[in-house]
C-alpha cells in the first residue's frame, strides 16, 4: 500500500524543524553570511527556505547564541553570522541531545 | 522604482519601526544574490517576469514580515483553543436560554405572536453569538500575548473539573439544572451525583454574570425590545413602563454589582479553599440582594403592585389566590419578590453560618 504523499510531506517537515537549528548553530562555527549559510546547509542535503533562514538567524542572535556584525563583500555590505560563546556551549550540548536520540531511534529502528 | 523596491516596501511596512532598516537592508542584499545567482546561470540580465518569480519564491511580503515578528503567529494558540471553544459554547448556551426565556415571556404576557416572536428570538441568538465569539476572541487574544499565561491552564485538580464535563453536551436536562441549582455535572450516568466544585461554581457564576451584564448594559443583543416597547398592559398596570423605571433607577446599581460579583468570582478561583472569603462575599451579596428586594417591596415603581402592608394581608392574598385557582401577574411578583428577599435572609444565615466555623458542607470531600 502506497503511502499518503501529502501526510508524508507534512510529517517529513515536522521531523526536520527540530533538526534546523542545531545545523544552523553548527554551520556557523564558520563565520559566514545569510546566503552563504543557505548555500553551505543546501550542499549538505539541508535545503532551507530563506524566510525560514534568515527570521531564525535573528531569533538566534536575539538568544545571544549568535554575533553578527555588518561588513563589505563584494561591492555590498552583508551582515555576518557566528556562533557566540554561548552559541558553542549550546551546541554541545544540543549534539549530545542529539545524538542520545539518535541512538535511541537506531535502536528502536 | 524597480521590483525590488517596491517588494521591500511592502515588508518594511509590516515591521517594527526600529528593526525595519536593518532586515530590510538583509533582504536586499539576499535577494540580490538570488538574482546574481540566476545571472550567472542563464549568462544574461533576468527579465523583469525571471526577477519576479524569485520574489514570489522568497515569499508574500506579509508572509515574511510576519516570521520577523516576536509575538505568537496566531489568534488563538492551540493550548487556548479548547478553552476559548468551552467558553464560547457555555456563553451560547446561555444565550439560548435567556433568549427563550425571553420570547416565552413575550408570548405568554400576548406582547407579541408566536411566529415573530420565534423570529426575532433567532436573530437575537445570531447577533449574540457573533457578540459572544467577538469578545472571546478578543480575551484569548489579549491572553496569548501574555508572558505568563494564565495559571487555569495548568493548575487545575479533577475534583474541579464537572463543569467541563456539562460543557460536552447540550444536554437539556443538565442545561436545567445548571441554571436552577448551579450544578453543571452530567447526571445521565449512572453514578452517584456529586455538587459542582467551588472553583466550577465560581468560574460558572463568572461566565453567568458576564453575560448577564453585556446584556444589562446592551452589548449583547438579546432582545428586541426595550421595556419602554413592551405591550405589557395588564389589568390597568402598565409593567414595561414599571420596568423602564426599574431599569432606569438600577442602571448603575447592577453594573456595580455584577462587576463586583465577576472579580469576587475569579478571586473565588485563585482560592477555591478559602471558606471564609467566601463566606464573607456571599453575606456583603446576600445584603446586596436582601436590599434590593426590600427596595422593591418597599419604595420601588412595582412597590404599588406587589406591596402589602403585614403578613395577615400577605396570607389573605395568597389564599384568596389558591382557593381562585386565578394566578394574577400581581401576586405571582409579590411571591417573586417575598421568595427572593427571603433567599437573601437565609443566603446571608448560611454564610454566616460558614464565616463562624469555616465549615462548608458544599466541598467536595478529599
Amino acid at each position: 500500500m502506497g503511502i499518503d504523499i501529502e501526510l508524508f510531506e507534512s510529517m517529513r517537515l515536522e521531523l526536520r524543524r527540530g533538526s534546523l537549528v542545531l545545523a544552523v548553530l553548527a554551520c556557523l562555527r564558520t563565520e559566514r553570511y545569510g546566503y552563504t549559510l543557505r548555500q553551505a546547509l543546501a550542499a549538505d542535503g539541508l535545503e532551507m527556505e530563506e524566510s525560514t533562514l534568515y527570521p531564525l538567524l535573528r531569533r538566534l542572535e536575539s538568544q545571544g547564541l549568535l554575533e553578527s556584525e555588518w561588513r563589505e563583500e563584494e561591492k555590498r555590505k552583508k551582515r555576518f553570522y557566528r556562533l557566540s560563546p554561548g552559541g558553542a556551549s549550546m551546541l554541545a550540548a544540543l549534539t549530545d541531545e542529539w545524538r542520545g536520540i539518535n541512538a535511541s531511534l537506531d535502536k528502536i529502528l | 522604482m524597480d521590483l525590488i523596491d517596491r517588494y521591500l516596501n511592502a515588508v518594511a511596512a509590516q515591521l517594527p519601526q526600529d528593526q525595519r532598516a536593518d532586515i530590510v537592508a538583509e533582504l536586499r542584499d539576499m535577494i540580490l544574490s538570488r538574482f546574481e545567482e540566476k545571472e550567472e546561470a542563464l549568462r544574461r540580465p533576468l527579465t523583469e517576469a525571471e526577477q519576479e518569480e524569485i520574489l514570489r519564491d522568497v515569499g508574500h511580503p506579509l508572509s515574511v514580515a510576519a516570521r520577523y515578528g516576536s509575538g505568537p503567529q496566531h489568534v488563538v494558540g492551540p493550548e487556548l483553543y479548547p478553552w476559548w471553544m468551552f467558553g464560547v459554547r457555555a456563553g451560547l448556551i446561555a444565550i439560548v436560554a435567556i433568549t427563550a426565556i425571553g420570547a416565552l415571556v413575550r408570548i405568554l404576557i400576548g406582547d407579541e405572536e408566536v411566529g415573530r416572536a420565534i423570529g426575532q428570538a433567532f436573530h437575537s441568538i445570531f447577533n449574540g453569538a457573533i457578540m459572544l465569539i467577538g469578545f472571546a476572541t478578543i480575551g484569548a487574544f489579549v491572553i496569548e500575548r501574555q508572558k505568563e499565561k494564565p495559571s487555569f491552564l495548568r493548575d487545575w485538580r479533577v475534583k474541579d473539573l464537572g463543569l467541563f464535563e456539562f460543557g460536552g453536551s447540550l444536554n437539556a436536562e443538565a442545561v436545567s439544572r445548571g441554571l436552577s441549582e448551579g450544578d453543571w455535572t452530567l447526571k445521565t450516568s449512572p453514578r452517584k451525583a456529586r455538587r459542582a466544585s467551588p472553583m466550577a461554581r465560581a468560574v460558572g457564576s463568572a461566565v453567568g454574570w458576564s453575560v448577564v451584564l453585556l446584556w444589562w448594559i446592551g452589548w449583547l443583543p438579546l432582545t428586541h425590545t426595550t421595556p419602554e416597547t413592551l405591550n405589557a398592559v395588564v389589568r390597568g398596570v402598565d409593567y414595561g413602563q414599571i420596568l423602564s423605571q426599574i431599569h432606569t433607577l438600577l442602571y448603575w446599581p447592577v453594573i456595580a454589582f455584577g462587576l463586583a460579583r465577576i472579580v469576587f468570582d475569579v478571586a473565588r478561583v485563585a482560592r477555591p479553599d478559602g471558606v471564609r472569603f467566601t463566606a464573607l462575599g456571599d453575606i456583603g451579596f446576600g445584603l446586596a440582594e436582601g436590599a434590593l428586594f426590600g427596595w422593591l417591596w418597599l419604595y420601588s415603581p412595582l412597590s404599588k403592585v406587589v406591596f402589602v402592608p403585614t403578613v395577615e394581608a400577605f396570607a389573605a392574598r395568597v389564599t384568596h389566590t389558591v382557593q381562585d385557582g386565578w394566578w394574577p401577574l400581581s401576586t405571582v411578583l409579590m411571591l417573586c419578590v417575598a421568595f427572593g428577599f427571603a433567599s437573601a435572609v437565609v443566603k446571608v444565615a448560611r454564610s454566616a453560618f460558614r464565616l463562624v466555623t469555616g465549615y462548608d458542607g458544599r466541598l467536595p470531600k478529599g
